[in-house]
């Protein structure tokens, strides 16, 4: 095993911790997640709702639609890695400026419109490895809640987790670096070398 | 591994061990890129792998929350009635669904309502392809929603690539494809693809290749398409785009590639790709036995 190290985040975030991150940096995070993807980005970008905006306060998204059973009248969380986020990226400044989100977990990384977002509002995304949906399971101590579970059904409803270590790395920080833009202007400045 | 057992209850369990293990030769290459990898980002997203690989087949949990569209290849001797197979997967997705080894991922594309049973229209895939055999083979590949945004279709000549209609011009079209692709479909990923004249017989055929294993040496494969695929691996991994695209020596884990006959007029190149999590499986149903790869 690599040993690193590794910087411990507690919900709720506090802007001047999430500044001091750099793109790199190996993160646990402890504490509340929301998971949201396309469709309750959209609707909550749509019509900026209240009671979530005193939820999500200085709160972390994930993009991620789980595998979820219902065992005794209680949700347990089977499967649960990242979806791509690109899709999220018209959505992202909002949720910021709106509801105070402070960190978006996902994968693949996201363009230019958040990268500006997160120095605007000192936030961060962090990247969960896709497909390593078990592991990440595991860190989910409690399913706290589901909201809109009968309108989007179980992969994109939004649904509320206690996690405990949630491994992931920060692959876009608040002072403009993303490595996903990185390795996209090296890959196509290789592209155009051997191509 | 042999057992007395119903169609339906051995389907279920081709998907059970579909959504929870990876197939040997992806693991052992999964474990050689990790070997490889040398900076601390990509060794990290190599060693989270194997460890959800772990962990789902500890706990016989699917290894990803998305477990894709299910596609079936199936291989029928004549005395076999494909409609009642039919009717048998679409019941083994359904209790596959209920019991928590498939994600229910099939969303009407009108209304948007998720049917929540994993059954919609078109979805299972289903190809069936008469054989002289005995017994009836199921070949199934789980193809994740990620892996398949990123997959596309080129029509040759491309002014914009400055890709002609010969190899060079295919090998641009898989380069452009894969540098446009980055970290989105789960590398390192799998790349396969297919020329020719029509666009549902190249899909089709795509998909159908992603059954060869890795490494596997394809009877009658030409030298020069063998050639090709390993130049291609070659060139794609040396963009450095890397494990879930976090930069690193690994982009893709295999490059399979088939040329078919073309239109004068048409000349289509189609690059599909299969994340890490490269999930499929076989089962051989032959008089009430069954037997899985």
């Amino acid at each position: 095993m690599t040993e690193t190290k590794v910087i411990k985040l507690h919900t709720p975030l506090k802007e001047q911790e999430i500044r001091k991150l750099n793109s790199g940096d190996l993160v646990e995070l402890t504490g509340t997640i929301f998971l949201a993807r396309d469709r309750v980005h959209k609707s909550l970008t749509e019509k900026i709702d209240e009671k979530f905006q005193a939820k999500l306060k200085n709160g972390v998204i994930y993009h991620c639609g789980p595998i979820a059973k219902k065992e005794n009248g209680k949700w347990k969380i089977l499967s649960a890695g990242p979806t791509t986020s690109t899709r999220m990226e018209e959505f992202e400044e909002t949720m910021m400026e709106e509801y105070g989100i402070k960190a978006v977990i996902g994968k693949g990384g996201m363009k230019e419109k958040t990268l500006n977002a997160l120095q605007n509002f000192g936030a961060v995304y962090l990247l969960a490895v896709g497909g390593t949906a078990a592991l990440l399971a595991e860190k989910i101590v409690k399913v706290k809640n589901v909201f809109f579970l009968e309108e989007f059904g179980i992969p994109e409803a939004l649904w509320e987790f206690e996690v405990k270590d949630f491994p992931l790395i920060v692959s876009m920080d608040s002072k403009g670096r993303s490595l996903h833009k990185e390795v996209l202007e090296e890959s196509e400045k290789k592209l155009k070398e051997i191509a | 591994m042999k057992e007395k057992i119903d169609l339906i209850q051995a389907l279920v369990e081709l998907y059970r061990l579909t959504s929870v293990c990876l197939p040997k030769d992806v693991k052992q290459k999964i474990k050689e890129i990790r070997e490889k990898e040398t900076s601390i980002l990509a060794k990290k997203v190599m060693e989270s792998i194997e460890q959800n690989l772990e962990i789902a087949e500890k706990k016989n949990l699917p290894l990803c929350e998305d477990t894709g569209i299910p596609i079936f290849f199936i291989e029928i001797p004549k005395s076999f009635d494909q409609n009642e197979i039919k009717e048998r997967i679409l019941k083994a997705t359904e209790t596959a669904t209920e019991k928590n080894f498939l994600r229910p991922n099939a969303v009407d594309s009108l209304t948007q309502k998720n049917s929540g049973t994993g059954v919609g229209k078109g979805i299972p895939t289903i190809y069936f392809e008469q054989k002289e055999r005995t017994g009836i083979k199921f070949n199934l590949i789980l193809k994740g929603g990620g892996s398949e945004n990123i997959g596309r279709t080129y029509s040759l000549p491309n002014p914009e690539l400055k890709a002609g209609r010969d190899l060079d011009g295919v090998r641009k079209c898989v380069l452009d494809a894969a540098v446009k692709a980055q970290g989105l479909g789960c590398p390192p990923t799998i790349v396969s693809l297919v020329v020719g004249g029509t666009k549902d017989v190249i899909s089709f055929e795509s998909k159908k290749q992603l059954l060869e294993k890795l490494g596997e040496k394809t009877e009658g494969k030409e030298k020069e398409v063998i050639e090709f695929e390993e130049k291609l691996l070659q060139e794609i991994n040396s963009l450095g785009i890397g494990p879930m695209g976090l930069k690193g020596k690994n982009t893709v884990m295999g490059v399979k590639a088939k040329f078919l006959h073309r239109h004068p007029a048409s000349f289509f190149v189609e690059v599909s790709f299969m994340c890490w999590a490269d999930r499929r499986h076989s089962l051989i149903w032959k008089n009430g036995e069954a037997e899985y790869d």
